[in-house]
């Protein structure tokens, strides 16, 4: 063989080259392991990951060795912590804990002491902060469906998971779970929440789902934990408030009196203004109502301290919204199979709506009924059967879509502005904004030259206001921010825990951080 | 975000320091400047800010403030407020709108949005785009100026500047201690080592 100068070189060079990748892999954990880990964990505890859902828990596994090992591995060295850390039995204890802590909704922080090769790795935290998977819901599959081969159905077709499957952990939005092949196989199409669980009936499906069926905002959390309480003046910090504390020394009474209006208001009715002809049509109009209730339904099924029959009527312009569940209610009363005196909602995981103007089996069963003793009747037969105004209401929201002025200023320094009496002004000036419709695409008004801006984003902040959600500046300068940031930012649209938290403070009349009635604009300088 | 090493060069240079700018008022009314807020942001934070971005600053202030007072109060909704709110308010104004400049992490909004929010408005700001770019200098010499483009700033470890190339020259009395041509572009910062 002749072998040139040249080649010679090429080959040093394709040598070193590769000794470079060599090490650099070595800093770096093996995804083998801990998917290999996952299959014999999965197997044994009978939890089954959604597989695009492993992949990002073998990406936080890959930030949580970085953090916990040393980092500054030279060239040519073996990361021998990672390799201990992943490569031996000590893995298979912590992804277990993992998986059970995420079903039996548990914090998914770890307190473990792993019993590495005589090394004690103290495992106290999983994964990283500011990188948790909490985006996962958990599916509890029947008994009865246990031995059956699961799958979940892809874009490209069903995933087979495996048999022996007591619990599936699956992303939030819809998800189809396929029992048994063939002819035989249950298909169960549910709707499920962000760190929600849901037990499956087996027999039909969980919650129907059909095209234009509104559910809460996929990946609607930011990932991230609220600021840490202050170590003085606990109490008057936004998010540690002392609501919580006065709760479990107050009786019901004194809550409930306390209870902010909205979070007992079943029915919301949203009108909408518009300046100039043809700026918004029908279709349009439409649009901005699932956005409204897109958003609405995301930041309910956040207030566990809200009333079960908040917001499950929702009028807005001219169309009606409905909570599924009192769908399905109305359609027992119909068959005779429910009592009238059963028709309070429960609470629920998900809430979801269906437009219901044109079901005209449901409006003659309501228009009907003289009455019922549930909250959410009087608003529904109002929006259904007069088609006039619900007329009740502590909340009854405006949406304004205007060109350059708005209460707040100008278009160039807003996009929206809140106004006394709960009025949103849009300004539609310099901007494009893209609807949601109910066939999956979306419109656009305005007019501009960059990207267009949510529409839904827009009104998930400005509905989180509604509820009394200040700025997430507000909880200081180490607020996580996000939808309720001052500034809209488009890579942060998601709610975070911190506004979670002040969501469920604000139902409390007494918080004093609340966007009460919307005073902002008349309000004095803010103290510093 | 992109690292540059500056020659060292034992050349002689000459210039002098910015005079700070004195307190005044805005043209319409009795809403003061924001002239002496900005030069204590920058003394603060160590960044300089050059005279034109200043200028910018102080006049686009100036206008928001006069448009706030001069809004037709007979709109209900219109934001009530006075050249005295104004005035309490401009310090926390100036030092948020250069801290989220000087911070590309954040999304950044109009000075007018700052000030309305400041004053009570419940508005969601626009985001906009920085018209100017950031360096950050790191000193292994002792420096006692540094000179941009003619004129003379102090060795601070923060600059805020227009895009395009810029001639960065680290001056000790003297002595040229580093020079070299810096790219500043408005999409990220960069670190100049001198």
């Amino acid at each position: 063989m002749n072998i040139s100068k040249k080649n010679i070189f090429h080959l040093i060079f394709l040598i070193f080259i590769n000794n470079i990748s060599i090490c650099k892999a070595q800093t770096r954990i093996d995804y083998r392991w801990l998917n290999e880990s996952l299959g014999r964990v999965s197997v044994s505890a009978g939890i089954f990951f959604d597989p695009l859902l492993m992949n990002e828990i073998l990406v936080q596994s890959d930030n949580f060795a970085v953090n916990y090992c040393p980092k500054n591995i030279g060239l040519g060295e073996t990361n021998w912590c990672m390799i201990k850390l992943f490569k031996s039995s000590g893995v298979d204890k912590m992804m277990t804990d993992f998986m059970k802590n995420i079903v039996q909704n548990r914090s998914i922080y770890t307190n473990n002491n792993i019993n590495i090769k005589n090394s004690k790795y103290d495992i106290n935290y999983w994964p990283p902060l500011g990188g948790e998977p909490s985006l996962v819901a958990v599916i509890e599959v029947p008994e009865s469906l246990v031995s059956k081969q699961v799958s979940l159905q892809g874009a490209a077709g069903p995933i087979v998971l495996g048999k022996g499957a007591r619990y599936l952990i699956v992303r939030p939005g819809l998800n189809t779970i396929i029992f048994g092949t063939g002819a035989a196989a249950i298909h169960q199409t549910v709707a499920v929440q962000a760190r929600a669980r849901l037990a499956l009936s087996g027999t039909a499906d969980q919650i129907p789902v059909r095209l234009g069926r509104i559910i809460p905002l996929d990946l609607a959390h930011c990932a991230q934990r609220p600021p840490p309480p202050p170590v003085s003046d606990k109490l008057s910090h936004p998010l540690y408030w002392r609501a919580s504390n006065l709760r479990k020394r107050e009786s019901d009474d004194v809550r409930l009196k306390n209870l902010a209006p909205f979070a007992t208001q079943a029915g919301l009715e949203v009108s909408v203004a518009i300046d100039g002809n043809g700026v918004c049509t029908e279709r349009c109009i439409n649009g901005l109502g699932i956005a409204f209730v897109r958003s609405i339904a995301t930041w309910r099924e956040n207030c566990s301290a809200c009333d079960s029959n908040m917001f499950s009527v929702i009028k807005i312009g001219p169309n009606t919204w409905l909570d599924v569940r009192v769908i399905d209610l109305i359609g027992q009363m119909g068959e005779g199979k429910l009592s009238a005196t059963a028709m309070n909602l429960r609470p629920s995981g998900v809430i979801s709506y269906d437009q219901v103007d044109d079901n005209a089996e449901l409006i003659a069963n309501v228009c009907t009924t003289s009455s019922l003793p549930t909250p959410w009747f009087a608003p529904l037969k109002a929006a259904l059967c007069t088609r006039g105004s619900m007329g009740i209401g502590f909340l009854r929201p405006e949406l304004a879509l205007r060109g350059n002025q708005t209460a707040c200023g100008e278009a160039k320094d807003f996009i929206a502005c809140g106004v006394p009496g709960g009025k949103v002004e849009v300004a539609l000036s310099g901007s494009r904004f893209s609807i949601p419709l109910a066939d999956g695409s979306y419109t656009e008004i305005g007019s501009s030259d960059g990207q267009p801006i949510d529409l839904t984003s827009v009104l998930f902040h400005e509905v989180g206001h509604w509820l009394g959600v200040p700025h997430s500046e507000t909880a200081g300068k180490e607020a996580v921010l996000d939808v309720m940031s001052e500034t809209y930012d488009p890579r942060r649209t998601c709610i975070s825990s911190a506004s979670v938290i002040m969501l469920n403070n604000a139902t409390d009349r007494r918080w004093p951080y609340s966007t009460k009635s919307f005073t902002g604009l008349r309000r004095r300088m803010r103290s510093r | 975000m992109k690292r540059i090493w500056l020659v060292w060069l034992g050349l002689t240079c000459a210039g002098a320091m910015p005079v700070a700018a004195q307190h005044a008022s805005c043209p319409a009314g009795e809403v003061l400047d924001p002239s002496a807020d900005i030069d204590a942001w920058t003394l603060k934070h160590r960044t300089v800010v050059q005279a034109d971005f200043k200028t910018e600053i102080v006049n686009e202030y100036c206008m928001e403030s006069s448009k706030i007072l001069s809004a037709d109060l007979s709109r209900q909704d219109s934001l009530r407020t006075s050249d005295s709110d104004i005035n309490r308010v401009r310090s926390a104004v100036i030092d948020e709108y250069l801290d989220s400049y000087a911070n590309p992490d954040r999304v950044f909004r109009t000075l007018g949005a700052t000030l309305r929010s400041h004053l009570g408005a419940s508005g969601f700001s626009r985001p906009v785009p920085r018209a100017r770019g950031l360096i950050h200098v790191e000193y292994r010499h002792v420096v006692a100026r540094v000179q941009l483009r003619g004129k003379d700033y102090p060795p601070w470890s923060r600059f805020i500047l227009l895009p395009g190339r810029t001639l960065f020259v680290g001056l000790d009395g003297a002595r040229r201690i580093c020079r070299g041509l810096i790219m500043v572009r408005v999409s990220a910062p960069v670190k100049v080592v001198c």
